[in-house]
């Protein structure tokens, strides 16, 4: 794979960086400041500010309007206080991810509510922002309408037009583990009767779950690879059936199965994995399903160095929004729910992974 | 004037480009997820623009680091902040590093001296030229040279003395408007003085034309129309007078055709007010030395080419005359003599340059 790894936010930045070239190559700008933010912890930024000094009085001015205009960003997209029980809950739609994560923050919710002893089901209220600007381009609209609105199903939750239900920013696993200590359940995804009857014909089968994404594409499925291993799967009795992503669902993988329908509808995605002998992933998304499921399950994780663009996959990242170090497992986890630790899905290491998982 | 259709760059705007180049690099190595910009233009009100853009993720941390960002920018200014007076008006204090590098210093230095005049504070003025309190007086290479040739030499012209005593009175005067309005006011104006050494040695130019030629590499549509003023110069000898060109202090030394030129005037002030003091008349299109003759007795003419409010050329805009200068186009300095005249928004081809000549009546 070639090319820079660009940063969630990077395009957007270079892009709009090009224009302030363009306009300052337009000869009227004399003096600039500018603030760069990358993702860590800390937040890592850098600013400076350059050109005619004889300017410079007038630049706090200009900056304390910017710092102003953000605020207001985020005042926009910053919830009421919380008035209901535990039993409701707002998603923040403008500010939250909308992507699997939100998955993390749904069994985070019911952890609350079961905890507090709030009534079932959980009542998730969708906020679109107090100028009622849910942010969505098409991705992040796909997301919302596929993914996120959908999963309630997938732990009894409903949606409630309600506001006052409680927020809590939790998108990774790591406050589970401590709640997993002090003895709490942790939910488990289970797709409705409709979808899992829809889907008991696949039972037993090895589901591989493809990432062939555009964004960071360092971190999709080596499809050769996997193909061998689908092979080699076969050609001791197993009944291979991928799941691609979304863009390519139709897309054939002669000679193998593919589930189109797993890979657009994330009810019927989460009754295969549910049905499946074992679901294979790399680092992507869906493997949360798994992850909160009681199927056997790999996850090839390969890490990168911290400091890395890709802050989502250094030790640093799963240490603090994990909570485990390289080399642990989820507590909840089975023996056969496994996270490979920084092995490349080669043929090789596939195979080792199987043959270890089954032993 | 030379013709160009390169971009007309405002101050320090070649040094945002640059570093705005550098930053998009930097962002083009994908790391960088969410940005704030402002930009500032010169101009009233002060023509800006600032965005935020990229991950929202990032969002809440900006204000943050704006906050610490405008905190850089305090500690600047207060680096370069002179403290509060404590001498009399007599002593005076230059802000190096903040104040303009250039001819505007001796607005400045007309300006301090009324002061010490109305304040009733003994001659002579003492100037303290003031580093900053990091003692970095932010010298590049073109500020260095109009520091030590400029600005320093300029306290002779008016009789001025430089002194190392800080707690000096420094008012931010580099344009006239402040002086026309205390002109206006009854107060007298202070000439410029050349040294009685430098008069002696430029007397050979009694009763020449000067013409001050603008030759410089920024702001070329600002630069004097050579061909132009080439032929105005044959016009006026053909009339009988004598005429010398002196050069950008860039070109100096380089003959302009086959006119006598004063190269001693090009490099050195004292030098070049003597020129000025001893000639028949001075003739300029707008550039900094024609502060000299504004600031003396003999007649001067200067072509200044007006542009349209909101030029990024903005010092020659009706805007810029009436808020800095104190003068609305068409308006003369109230303590210039009828034959020290700002030609207004004319270019100075053949035709304008005759017509103004002649209207001088001389």
């Amino acid at each position: 794979m070639s090319g820079v790894i660009r940063a969630s936010g990077n395009e957007v930045v270079v892009e709009q960086l090009e224009k302030m070239l363009k306009l300052a190559n337009e000869g009227k700008m004399s003096y600039c400041a500018i603030a760069m933010l990358a993702h860590g912890v800390p937040v890592q930024y850098v600013v400076q500010h350059f050109g005619d000094t004889w300017l410079q009085p007038h630049m706090a001015g200009v900056l304390k309007e910017l710092a102003a205009d953000v605020d207001k960003h985020v005042a926009q997209r910053t919830l009421p206080e919380p008035t209901e029980p535990a039993d409701y809950v707002t998603y923040n739609v403008p500010a939250g991810s909308l992507s699997y994560d939100f998955l993390i923050w749904l069994i985070n919710a019911e952890m609350t509510r079961v905890r507090e002893k709030g009534m079932a089901p959980l009542k998730v209220k969708f906020w679109h922002g107090h100028d009622h600007n849910p942010q969505l381009d098409e991705q992040r609209a796909r997301m919302y309408f596929n993914v996120v609105k959908p999963s309630l199903k997938l732990i009894g939750a409903v949606e409630t037009k309600q506001m006052g239900g409680r927020f809590e920013p939790v998108y990774t696993p790591k406050p589970f583990l401590e709640y997993f200590k002090k003895g709490e359940t942790i939910p488990k995804f289970r797709a409705p009767d409709n979808e899992r009857k829809q889907m008991l014909g696949f039972a037993d089968c090895v589901t591989i779950t493809l990432r062939e994404a555009t964004h960071w594409p360092h971190r999709n499925s080596n499809l050769e690879e996997w193909l061998a291993f689908a092979s080699y799967l076969q050609k001791r009795g197993h009944r291979v059936v991928f799941v691609r992503d979304f863009e390519k669902a139709t897309e054939t993988l002669d000679p193998f199965e593919i589930s189109p329908d797993a890979s657009r509808d994330i009810l019927i995605r989460t009754a295969l994995y549910g049905v499946a002998k074992a679901n294979l992933f790399v680092s992507n998304g869906p493997a949360t399903l798994a992850v909160f499921g009681d199927r056997p399950w790999l996850q090839f994780v390969q890490l990168e160095a911290d400091g890395h663009t890709y802050y989502a996959n250094t030790p640093a990242f799963w240490l603090k929004f994990h909570g485990l170090k390289v080399g642990e497992q989820y507590p909840w986890s089975t023996k056969q729910q496994r996270l490979v630790w920084n092995k490349k899905d080669n043929f090789e290491n596939l195979v080792e992974e199987w043959e270890s998982l089954f032993s | 004037m030379q013709e160009t259709d390169q971009v007309l760059r405002a101050h320090g705007n070649d040094v945002v480009v640059a570093q705005l180049e550098k930053h998009l690099e930097e962002a083009k190595k994908g790391k960088v997820a969410y940005a704030a910009v402002a930009f500032i233009a010169h101009g009233s009100p002060l023509p800006y623009h600032c965005n935020h853009f990229g991950d929202s993720w990032l969002e809440q941390a900006m204000p943050h680091v704006l906050e610490e960002l405008i905190k850089g920018i305090e500690k600047h200014l207060d680096i370069r902040t002179l403290p509060a007076p404590t001498l009399t008006p007599d002593h005076v204090t230059y802000n190096v590093p903040t104040g303009p590098m250039s001819y505007d210093s001796l607005v400045w230095l007309i300006n301090a001296e009324m002061n010490r005049i109305r304040e009733g504070a003994p001659a002579p003025l003492k100037v303290h030229f003031w580093h900053g309190k990091d003692q970095n007086p932010q010298l590049d290479d073109v500020r260095a040279k109009m520091y030590y040739n400029v600005a320093k030499p300029a306290l002779r012209l008016l009789g001025a003395i430089e002194e190392n005593q800080e707690g000096g009175w420094c008012e931010h005067v580099y344009t006239p408007a402040p002086i026309v309005k205390r002109c206006r006011g009854g107060e007298k104006v202070p000439k410029f003085k050349a040294p009685d050494k430098f008069l002696a040695e430029m007397r050979e130019y009694s009763d020449y034309v000067t013409i001050t030629l603008r030759e410089a590499p920024y702001w070329p549509h600002r630069n004097s129309n050579l061909k132009a003023w080439s032929k105005f110069a044959k016009y006026l000898t053909d009339k009988g007078e004598k005429v010398v060109f002196v050069r950008d202090t860039d070109k100096a030394d380089e003959p302009f055709k086959n006119w006598p030129i004063c190269p001693m005037a090009s490099h050195n002030l004292m030098a070049r007010a003597a020129l000025y003091e001893v000639a028949k008349v001075n003739l300029f299109v707008s550039n900094g030395p024609v502060s000299i003759a504004m600031f003396n007795d003999k007649p001067w003419l200067e072509f200044v080419k007006i542009e349209p409010d909101g030029h990024t050329y903005h010092m020659n805009t009706p805007w810029f005359w009436r808020q800095n200068c104190g003068l609305e186009v068409g308006e003369q300095y109230p303590w210039s003599s009828d034959k020290q005249r700002i030609v207004w928004d004319k270019k100075d081809d053949l035709e304008n340059l005759i017509e103004a000549w002649d209207a001088l009546a001389l």
